[in-house]
């Protein structure tokens, strides 16, 4: 479900008010959101525990933060997605804290750091902690975790303009060209021309092409 | 699918993230929490920040989960499990608010009757009934104004609630406009816009009429 503007201004007047119906409805509209941020937050979590209770922090996070959202500013969508991300980072500098606090010179701090460290932690527990998105994958079934390494190594050292490395570092990322635009300052029609053009059509439909990845 | 979408397929394959590598301490070369949050913001990133995004973040196993976690669109962990921890997390919250007031079901209730009850204290409930017989057929038009908003509509069966009924609402050009499915006690919220519309209920093939009280 997703809240027009107007919805939006109505729902947040009655989740100010604390108000269940209206409460009941924000979370409603923005689960999607919650349950994927969750859900990344989760897979650096140490254990179930863990997980439950970020679980309760964003769900209060979004409510408050709609407490405090200006509709005047911009809209509910854009706001919550940005400052829950904020809250996110903190939560894993917090996480990060909690795991370096035992000292070094104890056994308990050693075994802490040897947690937060997935240089050493055994290859099947970091293996239980990688997403599953072997469906989405089905498409580039014929193509093995080596040839994509060996795609992206190429992409590397034939884009030397750093211009284009950063396009290619969010397009790497999943982002589309206006977020892409906003961060680095340009207009979305230049970074979706230069795109296209510099890297696209030029290198990036051939070398897939050259690796028998069908576009 | 487009090369985009290749390329970040690709990028999933070859680069996998381990998310607890986020957790790691940073070194000097790391980005920092101002460098994160500045691109959480994508408002104001220093050219020093997009430089080592290519460059060092490309090679860090922490950055490149950080970055990954906190602002890439790679779907990671266990959403069905996240789902089920959220769903607790709820309600442990909505338990603890007071429960919302209920209005009264109005008493004329004939085989189908949608009832749709203006907020807040359902000051004047209009009754829109629903009878098979299509000699007397009007559609069941409301008219919601800015005033009445939310909305609660309630669709009742002779035998009490409907619930998990899908309600529609049609706008004046017959677009839909709203469509929700009624709770336990045979409700449904709608949230605006205010205007005029036409109810009705999937898989009930009879006209919805309103009877006005």
């Amino acid at each position: 479900m997703t809240l027009t503007p107007r919805q939006q201004r109505i729902v947040a007047q009655g989740v100010k008010q604390d108000d269940r119906r209206a409460t009941e409805a924000l979370l409603k509209a923005f689960r999607p959101l919650i349950d994927s941020l969750v859900a990344r937050l989760g897979a650096a979590c140490r254990d179930e525990d863990e997980t439950e209770d970020m679980a309760g922090e964003m769900v209060i996070w979004t409510i408050e933060l709609t407490k405090q959202w200006k509709p005047e500013v911009r809209n509910l969508d854009g706001y919550l997605k940005e400052f829950l991300r904020y809250k996110m980072l903190d939560r894993l500098k917090q996480m990060r804290r909690e795991r370096a606090r035992p000292s070094w010179h104890d056994e308990a701090g050693r075994q802490a750091a040897q947690q937060a460290d997935p240089a050493s932690t055994p290859a099947e527990a970091i293996e239980d902690k990688l997403p599953d998105d072997r469906a989405e994958l089905a498409i580039l079934q014929a193509v093995s975790s080596e040839t994509a390494a060996q795609v992206i190594r190429r992409l590397n050292e034939e884009l030397t303009d750093p211009y284009l490395r950063q396009m290619l570092f969010f397009k790497l990322q999943g982002w589309q060209n206006p977020e892409i635009a906003q961060v680095m300052g340009l207009d979305t029609r230049k970074v979706q021309n230069d795109w296209s053009r510099r890297v696209v059509i030029p290198i990036l439909r051939p070398m897939f092409e050259q690796f028998g990845i069908a576009t | 699918m487009n090369a985009d979408q290749i390329l970040h397929k690709l990028a999933a394959l070859a680069l996998p993230v381990h998310p607890q590598a986020a957790l790691q301490q940073p070194s000097d070369e790391c980005l920092t929490d101002d460098e994160m949050t500045a691109l959480v913001a994508r408002e104001n990133v220093a050219s020093s920040t997009l430089d080592k995004l290519t460059g060092h973040a490309m090679e860090c196993d922490r950055c490149w989960a950080l970055v990954s976690l906190v602002i890439g669109e790679q779907p990671l962990g266990d959403l069905e499990a996240a789902r089920a921890q959220v769903d607790r997390a709820i309600d442990k919250h909505l338990t603890r608010m007071p429960q919302p007031e209920k209005a009264a079901l109005g008493e004329t209730l004939i085989k189908l009757v949608m009832q749709w009850m203006p907020e807040p204290a359902s000051a004047q409930p209009a009754i829109a009934s629903a009878y098979r017989d299509t000699s007397t057929a009007r559609p069941a038009a409301i008219n919601i104004t800015d005033q009445d908003l939310p909305v609660t509509l309630r669709f009742a069966l002779p035998d009490g609630p409907g619930a998990q009924v899908t309600v529609i609402l049609l706008d004046q050009q017959g677009e839909e406009a709203f469509r929700g499915e009624t709770d336990d006690q045979g409700e449904v919220h709608f949230w605006g816009p205010a205007g005029s519309y036409t109810c009705r209920v999937e898989g009930y093939d009879g006209p919805l009429l309103q009877e006005t009280s």
